[in-house]
């Protein structure tokens, strides 16, 4: 507290202007790195709290690999050359292999030398021999469009039934939406896809009956093949989100500024978009993101599966079933830092809505 | 005092729009809540009136229902539960029969609130000025959004609020308590309100903070003839600026008068009551004179604690910064200061639950501050705490005789013994014996501190911490709780260092003060000395800001006060500079060092 520079008296006469309490007072405790008013200092904050999150984030990046690899070097009967040289090989045979793709090298070698290969695209799987990237990229779009269709729906309606059922919390509607939201959690995926796939699928002809079409070749047509999986995978979500939301949204309406928000005069309407769901969204925010980032990276397997989208998930089920190591660690990798960006990206949006965040 | 100012109404109706009579006149108000166990009356049949530029006073003690009644009267009671009955008459309209959109009309424009809590009453997400201009906005549709904005800065200037044109931009969290109050009530008369509820507006600021904010109030009403409705529990705050009082318990009026009569005459049992757990104790024990070498239970040597800035360009904080005491067996210090000054972060020092970075603790002669983490658990049998809030630290979950028994074994204590001395501790501070079967919920706030106190003595520990032990609590079961200290503490010895922000609480039990501001302690002496005669001019500072009842204050502090309210920038009155440059640097001015142990 050194520096004050507006002299007080040049403001108005002579209130009572004194110094409030040690508590951090913007001017008077004379941080100048903190702008307030000042515009080109702005979004300095921005700019420092990407820099920071993207430094951390090759940290765990790297941990991340050496993770996974060190978890597919531990699994049981997984000893990639025995798999390789198959059922009759002999033990020179095997031996041959395990000197021909480095498995006698040292860890530390073997690591660096998978990495080489994952970071210029030449990982190779054990069972069929082809480019396991070239096959992920292959099977992107139809995750893409999955996580990002599917994210849009589970958000907006688990906002919405969330807020609705928080407002009228108690009421016939309130029971209504909560029952929906409880049978669609407890409503397991391969049983609500094979339901949506019989009815609307086989029986009324409404929907075709899986299979992916690539967005640029016919919109219309990947519309219509990924609304069943879309809906099938945000349903579990919808009635997740929308109990979190409620809780949040009762929470927040107790808060003295909403009290205050009332005070001053302002709508109903006002009070609950503008200083209730803002201040809800935080907990949602981080929720999403994650759940984003595991679709991304796969995790929608039984999805993609029943609805027979060829995606990450699927290529990941079937490398699984073959104990097919390269592709499944790589897929692995690609959850992982699917989840990593995505958390940065939260934090950025999360500091966004709640300065208060900034300062840390 | 800044006569050519326009009044604050300026964008509103003129001043004298009604006609004479009261500008509120509320008739048999009730308020009853249904619950799972029937209905609770929490305002039964309050009348009362408010003339043009009078300040009324609510007082009452936590649930007797004078918050309710401020709410009611802004419409903002809400949900099916409430029942609501009687008659608000304010601007020749009914409050309580109008609908919630013509109340809305009123909210805000005519009839403002001022909340307790200025940190939690703002929305953490937006800028101060924005959430000003959203109020004018949402009264005045055709005001663009720079517009209310200037008018914020405007308001936020008037307030006292300095550099008002950059804090518009400020968040909530990056200003003051107090000025985050300023904002409040800036906000509050964005649109010229002619009422002003202000419900508790002082509670949860520091003392110097809540004379600087009674001034503001104080001015205001001289100035714009605003009326205001002051709820609050502190007889203290009411004493400086009420016109008339009404005393509330249990959802009734029990006493109304001018502030003189209820403050020199009160007539019900009720008012006197409160006015006497003000006053401090008659019986202060005689304190004995000692020695240095007498201070032998704690000693405590160039404390510090530092905590790193963040980022290459961040200073360092000191929590604490060089502070020394010592006490002896039996004797209380008790340490004062504002909210952020270090008492807290002392207190918790000593118990080591926090890390000193530098200095020494000597508790019976064993350095505490350089223990190995393995001998902290045996150190700290000789010392107890005693907890702000007895409802959050006491264990929900645990009955009250568990609580005590765990803390009588964690001392060192078998099963079958501290089922039995867990009766004796109860019955030590007062309670029956059959608590310990009880939960901390089913107790009252003063019981759940006896038991607190209860654990922290389990044992009988020399030291005993105690910080803010009656602030959670109503004026009118401190008394007992002070005095149940007092008892103790001659019964058994030990020694208190004692935390608290209350000067009637340090009062009645300290033997000697130590005044803390930015991790230093500026004085230490004994405690009559330091309160007839402060040395430093910040204890004086802390002293005059501290709001008592005119009997009690003495004649010079009086006028000292006087001054500080009515000058047009108090800061300029006491010794110190303007605008938050406090003399942190400046060397002390040396007090005797026989009263002066740093």
């Amino acid at each position: 507290m050194e520096a004050s520079s507006a002299p007080i008296s040049s403001l108005g006469g002579g209130l009572s202007a004194g110094p409030d309490g040690p508590g951090v007072s913007i001017g008077a405790a004379g941080s100048p790195g903190r702008p307030i008013s000042a515009a080109p200092g702005r979004h300095a904050w921005l700019v420092r709290f990407i820099a920071r999150r993207l430094a951390s984030l090759v940290a765990v990046l790297f941990a991340i690999t050496v993770l996974t690899f060190l978890i597919f070097q531990a699994i049981p009967d997984g000893d990639p050359a025995l798999r390789m040289a198959g059922r009759l090989a002999s033990p020179q045979q095997v031996q041959q292999v395990r000197v021909q793709w480095g498995f006698d090298k040292p860890i530390y070698v073997q690591y660096l030398k998978t990495m080489e290969k994952v970071l210029d695209g030449s990982v190779i799987s054990y069972s069929q021999q082809i480019n396991v990237e070239q096959e992920i990229v292959r099977d992107l779009p139809p995750t893409i469009s999955l996580a990002i269709g599917a994210g849009i729906i589970w958000l907006a309606f688990g906002v919405l039934f969330g807020l609705l059922s928080a407002v009228y919390a108690g009421r016939f509607l309130d029971r209504a939406l909560s029952v929906i939201a409880l049978t669609g959690i407890s409503m397991p995926v391969f049983f609500l896809g094979a339901i949506m796939l019989y009815w609307l699928g086989y029986k009324w002809g409404l929907l075709p009956l899986g299979g992916y079409v690539p967005l640029t070749s016919d919109p219309w047509g990947w519309f219509t093949h990924m609304l069943m999986p879309w809906i099938a995978l945000s349903i579990v979500s919808i009635g997740v989100y929308s109990r979190v939301l409620r809780a949040n949204v009762l929470d927040v309406m107790g808060e003295d500024y909403v009290r205050t928000a009332r005070a001053k005069g302002l709508s109903e309407r006002r009070v609950l978009i503008r200083h209730v769901l803002r201040n809800s969204l935080m907990g949602i925010v981080t929720l999403w993101g994650l759940d984003f980032a595991w679709v991304i990276g796969g995790g929608a397997i039984l999805v993609e599966s029943v609805f027979n989208l060829g995606g990450v998930g699927q290529y990941a089920a079937q490398s699984i079933g073959r104990l097919d190591v390269p592709p499944v660690m790589v897929i692995t990798m690609l959850v992982a830092c699917a989840v990593v960006v995505l958390s940065a990206i939260v934090d950025v949006v999360y500091a966004l809505l709640d300065p208060r965040v900034r300062l840390s | 005092m800044g006569s050519e100012r326009p009044p604050m109404t300026s964008d509103g109706p003129p001043l004298n729009g009604t006609a004479d009579g009261p500008l509120l006149d509320v008739r048999d108000l009730s308020v009853s809540f249904a619950t799972r166990d029937g209905s609770v009356q929490a305002v039964d049949g309050v009348s009362f009136e408010l003339g043009r530029g009078e300040v009324l006073a609510i007082v009452g003690e936590s649930g007797s229902g004078k918050s309710v009644c401020a709410m009611t009267l802004m419409g903002l009671t809400r949900g099916p539960n409430a029942t609501i009955a009687g008659r608000a008459l304010f601007e020749g309209r009914d409050l309580i029969g109008a609908s919630q959109a013509q109340l809305r009309r009123i909210r805000g424009a005519r009839l403002a609130m001022v909340f307790q809590d200025p940190q939690s009453s703002l929305n953490p997400v937006y800028r101060v000025g924005d959430q000003i201009a959203e109020q004018i906005r949402a009264h005045r549709p055709l005001v663009s959004h720079g517009q209310a904005l200037e008018r914020a800065a405007e308001l936020m200037e008037r307030v006292g609020i300095p550099r008002a044109h950059e804090r518009v931009r400020a968040y909530p969290h990056e200003l003051s308590g107090g000025m985050r109050q300023r904002v409040m009530i800036a906000m509050a008369l964005s649109l010229g309100a002619q009422v002003l509820l202000a419900d508790e507006p002082t509670t949860a600021l520091d003392v110097t903070v809540q004379a600087q904010i009674l001034a503001q109030l104080k001015q205001l009403r001289e100035q714009e003839g605003l009326s205001i409705v002051l709820v609050t529990h502190d007889f203290g705050v009411v004493a400086d600026i009420a016109d008339r009082i009404a005393v509330m318990q249990a959802g009734k009026i029990v006493e109304q008068g001018s502030a003189g009569e209820i403050l020199y005459e009160p007539k019900h049992p009720y008012t006197r009551g409160l006015l006497e757990a003000l006053r401090p104790s008659a019986k202060r024990r005689s304190t004995r004179v000692l020695g240095e070498s007498e201070r032998t239970l704690l000693q405590v040597e160039d404390l510090r604690v530092s905590y790193a800035g963040r980022g290459p360009r961040a200073a360092g904080v000191d929590a604490l910064d060089g502070v020394s005491l010592s006490l002896a067996p039996g004797e209380t210090l008790a340490i004062v200061g504002e909210s952020g000054c270090g008492k807290t972060t002392l207190l918790r020092c000593i118990a080591r639950l926090i890390e000193p970075t530098d200095g020494a603790i000597r508790l019976q002669g064993q350095d505490l501050a350089r223990a190995p983490r393995s001998r902290l658990a045996s150190l700290r049998r000789q010392l107890g705490m005693v907890f702000q809030d007895p409802q959050a630290s006491l264990n929900p979950r645990r009955r009250v005789g568990g609580t005590l028994e765990r803390a009588l074994r964690a001392r060192g204590m078998g099963r079958a013994e501290s089922q039995r001395e867990a009766g004796r501790s109860l019955a030590r501070v007062g309670l029956k014996e059959a608590y310990a079967t009880r939960y901390p919920h089913e107790l009252s706030g003063g019981e759940r501190q006896r038991v607190g106190i209860a654990r922290a003595l389990a044992g009988e520990p020399r030291l005993v911490l105690l910080d803010e032990p009656v602030s959670s609590l109503d004026a009118s079961i401190r008394r007992g709780v002070i005095e149940l200290l007092g008892e103790l503490q001659g019964q058994l010895g030990c020694g208190y260092v004692l935390v608290s922000h209350d000067f009637t609480t340090v009062e009645a039990l300290a033997d000697r003060i130590a005044v803390m501001h930015e991790g230093k302690i500026v004085e230490l002496a004994d405690a009559r000395q330091l309160l007839d005669s402060p040395m430093h001019p910040y204890t004086r500072e802390l002293l005059a800001a501290c709001p008592r009842l005119p009997g009690v204050v003495r004649s010079d502090e009086w006028a000292d006060k006087e001054t500080l309210q009515q000058a047009d920038t108090p800061r300029t009155q006491s010794s110190w500079p303007v605008d938050g440059e406090r003399p942190a640097r400046e060397p002390l001015p040396r007090t005797p060092p026989r009263s002066f142990s740093a």
